[in-house]
């Protein structure tokens, strides 16, 4: 009896109950659906090695393989055009000469010098690109790292003066006035292939790209969700049972760099080198510091001034910041944290153990 | 009355079914991320792949090269654990244990990383 009535009552209401049974089908497609569609353009990873460093790239984009290869080309270029170790580079042609002759280089090169400069003038050498001669006696990271002896190093310290060096804009080409100076950019090269990679990217129009050159960071676009990119930074005192970082800082653009003494260092004799050199001294700069991150819309920039706060510490940086348009972190030996105010939003310390003293 | 609520059930099961199956595939796609797998690459070639998920007992990879290594390998975290390199660089990298990080040793040409997308994080400074 029920089961007739049941029958008849299916049939005569089938219509609204299968419109019913449609729409939660079509809910339930949509929930999925929303699911995939988020992800459109997923990410696409890749590391190399180039410029003597790790190099790891992030893209949203088609034919990702390609973009990525195509980069670490551009970086390896780059590379022979301003690393003191390729013998036909910008660079080594500029050592290798005498003073008083002008040399042609690339407008590239001209650039970096160009404000390698003005940030040494501003910081009175706390960033020296003239720095060869010291840096090569002390040959961190290589396979003749050792300790100077105090008379080599006063020997090298007349020659590590940047005024020697002129630029002509217009002809392109530099001038020493003293045959001794020679230029190491190993410190802002990362902060260089970082600017040519993301101006690779908005040139081939990629939805998004993050770029890692040795620690140096570059971004591009914004990912699926239009999230800010998300930049741990590095803790300085690093061990088994830390996290690697202790801190995010939320970018929507721009280029970060890190300098630290944990970066390249040795120990000799019980006592501790770093190869954050003064020009003044010769020696390893000696401070409270344990790490500098700048953040600014130039990667060379972000290098350069990263060396040149750690160099002359929080104070200083303040008017060296704000002429170069940047912000900074400083994290002291203490695990106080010096930031600038304009991360007061978008600074997430994820280690208690770190705490903010001073936004500047 | 009797009528009404037996279809009502029908419906009530049909949505219940539906929301069940809809679980099921989320579920299977948390379990699908659910590794950490680590990618050891010397010369820019992959030499191999650990799940860290899978580990039980750490042990030891000895990675020859011009710089003789050694990895740790150990549940759910890898490291550099000893280097003949001149700048001992990669021993500071720390314990690699969340996607999206990585470790270098470029007197040796090896590279730890741990692969797959990390949603906390897009990278992390030097």
């Amino acid at each position: 009896m029920c089961f007739d009535i049941n029958k008849t009552f299916f049939k005569k209401n089938i219509k609204s109950l299968l419109f019913f049974l449609l729409l939660t089908l079509i809910a339930s497609l949509l929930i999925i659906a929303r699911g995939f569609f988020k992800r459109n353009i997923s990410a696409f990873n890749m590391a190399g090695t180039a410029m003597g460093t790790f190099i790891n790239q992030t893209v949203y984009c088609r034919d990702p393989q390609k973009i990525c290869t195509e980069t670490l080309n551009i970086i390896k270029e780059l590379e022979n055009k301003i690393s003191w170790r390729v013998k036909e580079s910008d660079i080594a042609k500029i050592n290798s000469k005498n003073q008083n002759s002008p040399i042609t280089i690339s407008p590239e090169t001209l650039d970096i010098l160009d404000v390698s400069i003005k940030v040494s003038q501003a910081t009175n050498s706390a960033f020296n690109p003239a720095i060869l001669p010291l840096s090569k006696l002390w040959d961190f990271g290589g396979n003749n790292q050792r300790v100077p002896t105090e008379q080599e190093i006063s020997n090298v310290l007349p020659y590590l003066n940047i005024q020697n060096l002129t630029l002509n804009k217009s002809a392109c080409s530099v001038t020493k006035k003293d045959s001794k100076l020679m230029l190491d950019l190993g410190s802002i090269g990362k902060g260089t292939a970082c600017d040519a990679a993301v101006n690779y990217y908005e040139d081939k129009k990629i939805n998004a790209g993050i770029i890692c050159v040795g620690g140096t960071i570059g971004v591009y676009g914004h990912k699926n969700d239009t999230t800010p990119w998300k930049i741990a930074i590095r803790n300085p005192f690093i061990t088994d049972k830390t996290d690697v970082s202790f801190a995010v800082l939320d970018i929507d653009s721009g280029f970060i760099s890190t300098s630290g003494a944990y970066e390249r260092n040795f120990t000799y004799n019980d006592k501790f080198y770093h190869h954050i050199l003064s020009s003044r001294t010769g020696y390893p700069i000696e401070n409270n510091l344990a790490s500098v991150t700048v953040y600014t819309s130039n990667g060379t920039l972000s290098d350069i001034l990263s060396t040149a706060c750690y160099v002359i510490g929080p104070d200083k940086s303040k008017s060296i910041l704000k002429e170069f348009n940047a912000q900074a972190l400083f994290v002291d030996k203490d695990k106080k944290v010096v930031a600038s105010s304009y991360f007061k939003d978008t600074l997430n310390i994820t280690d208690s153990s770190f705490v903010v003293s001073e936004w500047i | 009355m009797k009528i009404k609520k037996s279809i009502l059930k029908d419906l009530i099961l049909a949505s219940l079914l539906i929301f069940i199956s809809l679980v099921g595939i989320k579920v299977f796609y948390i379990n699908y991320n659910d590794t950490l797998i680590a990618v050891i690459e010397q010369n820019n070639q992959e030499i191999k792949r650990v799940n860290l998920k899978d580990v039980t007992k750490s042990y030891y990879l000895d990675i020859s090269s011009t710089y003789p290594t050694k990895i740790l390998v150990e549940p759910g975290k890898i490291s550099f654990y000893e280097s003949t390199c001149p700048d001992k660089v990669c021993e500071h990298y720390g314990k690699l244990s969340k996607k999206g990080q990585f470790a270098v040793c470029l007197p040796a040409k090896v590279i730890i990383r741990i692969i797959g997308k990390n949603q906390n994080i897009d990278s992390i400074t030097g």
